[in-house]
């Protein structure tokens, strides 16, 4: 190759490079829209965060983009759900080399901390089981006092990188999580009359949603977490949903319809589609209205 | 439910709560000397008719034909989540060679073509050390070194990360994949013809820089200065082998929402060797990549790319040849992916024959590291002017393998 060619590449390079100017006193990068919301709630205005992964996806099955390591490179704060949910961001965060963000790092926000997990297997764990995480079901925003969790753990972590706002992250963190016990308790009353009922979820994705609603997980669509439902599987489940009376099915937006819908229509159920994430639909822009969206759609199905 | 037994269930609740409440302090007070119960003592009343009021609604639950929920799961035992383990985890390839040309190795038989063994772990902050070894079965069973890397992410400056060892030389996208890591079952014919049949292996270190650019925009330089040891296709191609330089410059632009543009340009300088020729040539492949990703739904994926190389020697009977390939890949579920793949290369000095091939191929995703793969080629190379060939996949994966992000 010419000395031509490897200039003009230069060049390119050279033009990319421009900098963007900085607006917020606080660069975040959050792995999921849930997560930026949290961050985005709690900083304020000191705060610009952007999510790496859509809120109508599986989070579980996001590629990691080569674009998105200079975002972490220059951010002052990393949020991410944890419990294995966002691997995929480590392959960016060791790209990115910013220690600031990385494990340990005063940006490094892993907003599970603290958060008591469910499904914890014990024992052995193999790929025959599906795919399991070792640290227990990530799903736990789906319970708003997690939220709240969430939502302390970013304060401390913006206190660590912008001490001098330390004290308005703590009142946003208060005053969030004082709405979120407002709604927390509506959400309460709306499916108080269904406690106890028993519904199948195309994947294990409610636990959480379901201990803190008094709801009952009665079956998976998917056979094992994360596997392809056959139709053994798939005449199984239908079978016991018959004769258990069990009629709702409830999945997330972005899975496949097409088990969940021969699932109801061999079991005699109706299909409750909710996204699960912010942004996991048009309107569901915050996480009130996220759960808002679930809580009214299943309360309908219920009824 | 009847209102009726409602209300006397309500009743019986108010009864027996308050009646045991009443027993309990009497209880206490009959056991104390003061005239109120202690706070332990109240604490065991109203556990006690904490007790007896989730019993009740568990029974109203039942009456109204429903299943109680269950008691809240017991805390899970504390587990030792700190472990000081390495990441351990394997792969095995096994393949079934089918079609009607001669040329086509181990026709008609499976054969477990390679089983990697991948040790990862941190040796210090941010060292990190790899180690991928494979048994490949040529004529007997051989166990090499496929990679075995020391890691360093930063390297003197912050921008600066090294990669010392054995390992896949930075040359182009798909030469740096382990073979299980392909979107197809083999790598591109112009990869096997100008880099070697497994791709180019070097032993030694690559130094990248991460070119600080624009948000939405990732660049890198990688220079390195390597031993290489890469096998040739038996009878058609060459060897490098010798001390060599080798380069890359990479640039990825994310195009909007879920899609991406990246480009590399990829240099190579060394010597090499070929079959029946004395002598070693001093040589050079440069190499262009094109890919584009576009994630349009939830679980979907199109992957379009392309490497066009040069292959230059020096000397009699030297001169370029040029090869490339594209490939498209749509994966319509987390579960299936079909790709179509054009191959056509020339063969490097001594040899100026031609490789021409189309790809199909289907995948079908048991889980992420678990996948049974289809492909079929039509094509002409030397001696083989119309061959046809079906290769059946079956790859397995266990255990938490890493691999860095591409650049």
């Amino acid at each position: 190759m010419s000395i031509r060619n490897w200039l003009s590449i230069g060049a390119l390079v050279a033009i990319a490079a421009i900098p963007a100017p900085a607006e917020a006193a606080v660069e975040a990068v959050a792995t999921t829209t849930d997560v930026a919301w949290v961050v985005q709630q709690v900083g304020g205005a000191n705060v610009r965060v952007t999510s790496l992964a859509p809120g109508d996806r599986d989070p579980h099955r996001i590629e990691a983009r080569p674009s998105q390591v200079t975002r972490i490179a220059r951010a002052d704060l990393f949020a991410r759900i944890g419990l294995e949910l966002d691997s995929w961001a480590d392959a960016l965060l060791r790209a990115a080399n910013n220690r600031k963000v990385s494990p340990g790092g005063p940006g490094y926000c892993d907003c599970s901390a603290g958060v008591r997990a469910l499904e914890v297997p014990q024992g052995r764990v193999d790929a025959s089981m599906g795919e399991v995480h070792l640290r227990g079901n990530p799903h736990y925003w789906l319970d708003p006092a997690n939220v709240a969790n969430a939502a302390r753990n970013v304060a401390e972590a913006l206190g660590r990188v912008d001490p001098a706002n330390r004290d308005l992250y703590q009142r946003n963190y208060q005053a969030l999580r004082r709405r979120l016990d407002e709604a927390l308790r509506r959400w309460q009353e709306a499916l108080a009359p269904f406690r106890g009922r028993r519904i199948v979820t195309y994947h294990k994705t409610f636990p959480y949603f379901f201990q803190r609603f008094g709801l009952v997980e009665f079956a998976n669509v998917e056979p094992k977490p994360g596997i392809e439902p056959s139709a053994g599987h798939i005449a199984d489940v239908s079978r016991r949903m018959r004769a258990e009376g069990v009629r709702v099915i409830l999945a997330e937006t972005y899975r496949n319809r097409r088990y969940a819908e021969l699932l109801a229509r061999q079991g005699g159920g109706v299909v409750v589609y909710v996204p699960v994430s912010v942004g996991g639909e048009r309107g569901v822009d915050d996480y009130f209205r996220l759960m808002d969206t679930i809580v009214e759609r299943l309360v309908a199905a219920l009824r | 439910m009847k209102p009726i037994i409602l209300c006397s269930l309500v009743g019986a609740i108010l009864f027996a709560g308050s009646g045991a409440a009443r027993a309990q302090v009497e209880a206490a007070h009959s056991s104390q000397t003061g005239p109120a119960p202690t706070e332990d003592a109240r604490d065991a009343i109203i556990r006690e008719l904490r007790a007896r009021i989730e019993q009740l609604e568990r029974r109203v639950a039942e009456l109204e034909g429903r299943a109680a929920p269950p008691p809240a799961p017991p805390a899970p035992p504390p587990t030792p989540t700190a472990t000081r383990q390495p990441l351990i985890s394997g792969v095995a390839d096994v393949l079934l060679r089918g079609g009607d040309s001669e040329g086509t190795p181990r026709r008609g038989r499976f054969s477990l073509r390679e089983l990697e063994l991948a040790i990862q772990d941190a040796v210090a902050p941010g060292m990190t050390v790899e180690a991928f070894l494979a048994a490949e079965q040529e004529e007997d069973w051989d166990l090499v070194l496929e990679e075995g890397v020391l890691n360093l992410e930063r390297f003197l400056l912050r921008r600066v990360s090294a990669r010392l060892g054995r390992l896949r030389t930075p040359f182009g996208r798909q030469n740096v994949l382990h073979p299980h890591a392909l979107p197809t079952v083999d790598y591109p014919a112009v990869i096997r013809a100008m880099l070697g049949d497994h791709g180019l292996f070097s032993d030694g270190g690559f130094v990248t820089y991460r070119i600080p650019v624009r948000v939405g925009t990732f660049a890198s330089a990688t220079l390195g200065f390597a031993d290489t040891a890469s096998e040739a296709e038996e009878g058609a191609g060459f060897a490098a082998t010798g001390q060599a330089l080798a380069g890359r410059l990479f640039a990825s632009r994310d195009l909007g929402r879920e899609r991406e543009l990246e480009v590399g340009l990829s240099h190579y300088r060394g010597r090499g060797t070929a079959f029946g020729v004395p002598g070693r040539r001093r040589l050079a492949v440069s190499g262009l990549d094109v890919t584009f990703r576009s994630y349009p739904g939830p679980g979907q994926r199109w992957f379009v790319q392309s490497e066009v190389l040069r292959h230059s020697t020096d000397g009699p009977g030297g001169g370029d040849r040029w090869g490339y390939y594209l490939l498209g890949e749509r994966r319509w579920s987390p579960y299936w992916a079909a790709g179509v793949r054009w191959d056509d290369t020339r063969f490097p000095w001594p040899s100026d024959e031609r490789e021409r091939a189309i790809n199909l191929w289907i995948t079908r995703f048991v889980n992420e590291q678990t996948a049974i793969r289809l492909q079929l080629r039509h094509g002409r190379r030397p001696g083989d002017s119309g061959f046809n060939e079906i290769l059946l996949q079956f790859l397995a994966g266990f255990g938490p393998h890493v691999h860095a992000l591409q650049q």
